[in-house]
């Protein structure tokens, strides 16, 4: 049982490089830790390149890294990666293990709660300490971003997933210094169970989604996928990129990877164009931490102008390309 | 191939806010009148892929569902899309987000329920969206999980292959049967209802069980019981103010938002 409090993260890996929450990640540890007079720990399991990762994730904030590095987790299957963790769990004993509320984070934690009989809360935008109790209180969404749920934990670890953008990112510090602690562990072959066959990428070309400085949207109101082409030269024009709400998925206008919202992308732009979308909570809930919002809707009725800040209510075929012949 | 797909009653997740109020244990949200309840629509996408593994493969499809007596609406709603039997579960006091309790019943469940090849989900409920069920089931059950799911295509020797959304994609994975599979709403558009179905759910009986007809471990359930507890739980206040540009036509109103990004330096 350690005695200091210790906060461990997991940092996910993308593509081979550190995903971006670890940034975010890094920060929250850190300001509870210092809210519970503990430390910030760092959790990388890496099929290769453990050396240089970990002294990065000691450049993004973390006091210790624990690695595991073993040429089988060179693909992230979720069944070894559940194993290692729930060894590393069991030896450092964490007061709280965070994990980005990614698609790969969403899958592990509610395995590893099982396993270790834990408290999980997912999806987490806020988190902050009692100062009387010293308990860790997580805030959540629910209904849609209609209400929100503070949670505590009645064991450790506590296991929680964060909202990614929902904190500022820390900023890296190549001076600092850490501990890397090389952790062994074991894989019971006979958890191995599903066998990845291959992996496909669907990007369109252009910057990601979650990294656009504009966002152009589109809806139910655009009709057909054809009509994404007014959106997509809008798009250009300002810099930005196309993506949708989740009914213009479900009609096959765009791949999922596009998907603005609760079960898509989250994206905070400095300009979100809401086009033909009406506004469900679902969708809100991934553009709401947009600088600017602006609807153009036919129905003035719409949800969504409860929640932009700039609205035209009128028809997006008119509306678009009006607006194309001014920003060109 | 015979599936298994939990379902969940939830209220209509597109009902606006103005609608929700707190309860007065301050622990739950509920609904005024008029909200129509709703089955939660990831889980409507697993019993449309349930039905069709059974069309092209043959076999059966239960519905599973947890909650008060009103939740077996959700049950009724896939019999008349298609499923073959259906089985709830009486909550008994269960507060609201605890999914590891509602994980451990719904597997108890399962496991009275005997053979099965598939067990299908959505990938989060409507309501709460913590999407932690399915995991912590599969967990539970020992059997092997692939979550988040766009297409489940079923090879031989009882095997699945199935797309597992990524950040930047898809993973094709195989997976062994029995196994439990949560599924996303780019998988299928569910069906309505058609008269065939309808006359035959009609006729379908409803078991219902308790806790003490799924063998229940007390301790384990009373140590799950304890694990989260909600500090508060509240509405809170949204006011953003909507500038709505002036002009006669939609035109007139495009220029006017081209004029007054530009002078806020937005664009």
């Amino acid at each position: 049982m350690t005695s200091t409090k210790e906060i461990l993260f997991f940092a996910q890996l993308s593509n081979g490089a550190l995903h971006r929450n670890v940034l975010e990640l890094s920060a929250l540890s850190r300001s509870l830790a210092d809210k519970l007079g503990g430390t910030v720990s760092a959790l990388l399991v890496s099929g290769s390149n453990g050396e240089v990762l970990s002294n990065e994730l000691i450049s993004c904030g973390a006091e210790k890294v624990y690695l595991v590095e073993d040429t089988s987790f060179k693909q992230p299957a979720p069944e070894s990666y559940v194993q290692a963790i729930e060894q590393v769990c069991r030896q450092v004993e964490p007061e709280l293990f965070l994990l980005g509320h990614t698609l790969h984070g969403v899958d592990l934690a509610p395995r590893l709660a099982w396993r270790l009989k834990a408290p999980l809360a997912t999806d987490c935008i806020e988190f902050a300490v009692d100062v009387a109790s010293k308990k860790i209180l997580a805030t959540r969404p629910v209904y849609g971003s209609k209400g929100l749920a503070v949670m505590t934990a009645s064991r450790r670890p506590f296991i929680a997933t964060l909202r990614n953008k929902a904190i500022s990112p820390a900023e890296k510090d190549e001076s600092r210094i850490g501990d890397i602690i090389p952790i062994k562990i074991n894989i019971d072959p006979a958890q191995l169970r599903i066998k990845l066959i291959d992996r496909f990428k669907e990007e369109a070309i252009g910057p990601k989604l979650e990294d656009a400085e504009v966002v152009v949207s589109g809806g139910r109101g655009l009709g057909k996928a054809e009509n994404f082409a007014l959106l997509e030269e809008l798009a250009k024009i300002l810099g930005g990129v196309v993506g949708g709400s989740r009914v213009a998925v479900d009609n096959k206008w765009l791949p999922s990877t596009r998907q603005v919202g609760l079960t898509g992308t989250m994206v905070s732009p400095r300009l979100y164009i809401a086009v033909g979308i009406s506004g469900a909570t679902q969708h809100m809930a991934g553009c709401s931490q947009s600088k600017h919002i602006v609807a153009i809707n036919k129905d003035p009725e719409a949800p969504i102008f409860k929640r932009a800040h700039f609205g035209v209510v009128g028809d997006f075929k008119q509306v678009l390309p009006t607006i194309i012949g001014m920003c060109k | 191939m015979n599936i298994i797909v939990c379902v969940k009653l939830i209220p209509d997740p597109e009902a606006p806010v103005q609608h929700y109020r707190i309860d007065s244990s301050g622990n739950r949200m509920e609904t005024v009148q008029g909200v129509k309840p709703v089955v939660s629509p990831f889980d409507e996408n697993a019993v449309e892929a349930a039905l069709q593994i059974k069309e092209s493969h043959g076999g059966k499809v239960t519905v599973l569902t947890l909650g008060p007596p009103a939740s077996q609406e959700a049950l009724k709603r896939a019999l008349r899309m298609g499923a073959d039997d259906a089985v709830h579960i009486e909550r008994a006091g269960i507060p609201e987000p605890s999914p590891h309790i509602t994980a451990y019943l719904l597997a108890k469940a399962i496991e009275k329920i005997g053979s099965y090849d598939l067990v299908l989900c959505g990938r989060q409920a409507g309501d709460w969206d913590q999407g932690q069920v399915g995991c912590l089931m599969a967990e539970c059950l020992g059997i092997a999980c692939v979550s988040i799911v766009k297409n489940i295509e079923v090879v031989g020797n009882g095997s699945l292959r199935v797309q597992r959304l990524t950040e930047d994609g898809y993973e094709l994975m195989e997976v062994p049967t029995p196994s439990l599979l949560t599924v996303s709403n780019e998988i299928n558009l569910p069906r309505l209802t058609n008269v065939a179905a309808m006359l035959k759910a009609a006729k379908v009986k409803i078991p219902v069980w308790s806790k003490e007809d799924i063998a229940v471990d007390t301790n384990l359930y009373e140590s799950l019981e304890s694990l989260m507890h909600i500090e508060r739980l509240y509405i809170p206040e949204v006011s953003t103010e909507c500038h709505i540009m002036m002009g006669e036509t939609a035109e007139d109103q495009a220029v006017n938002l081209v004029k007054t990004l530009r002078n806020q330096k937005i664009i």
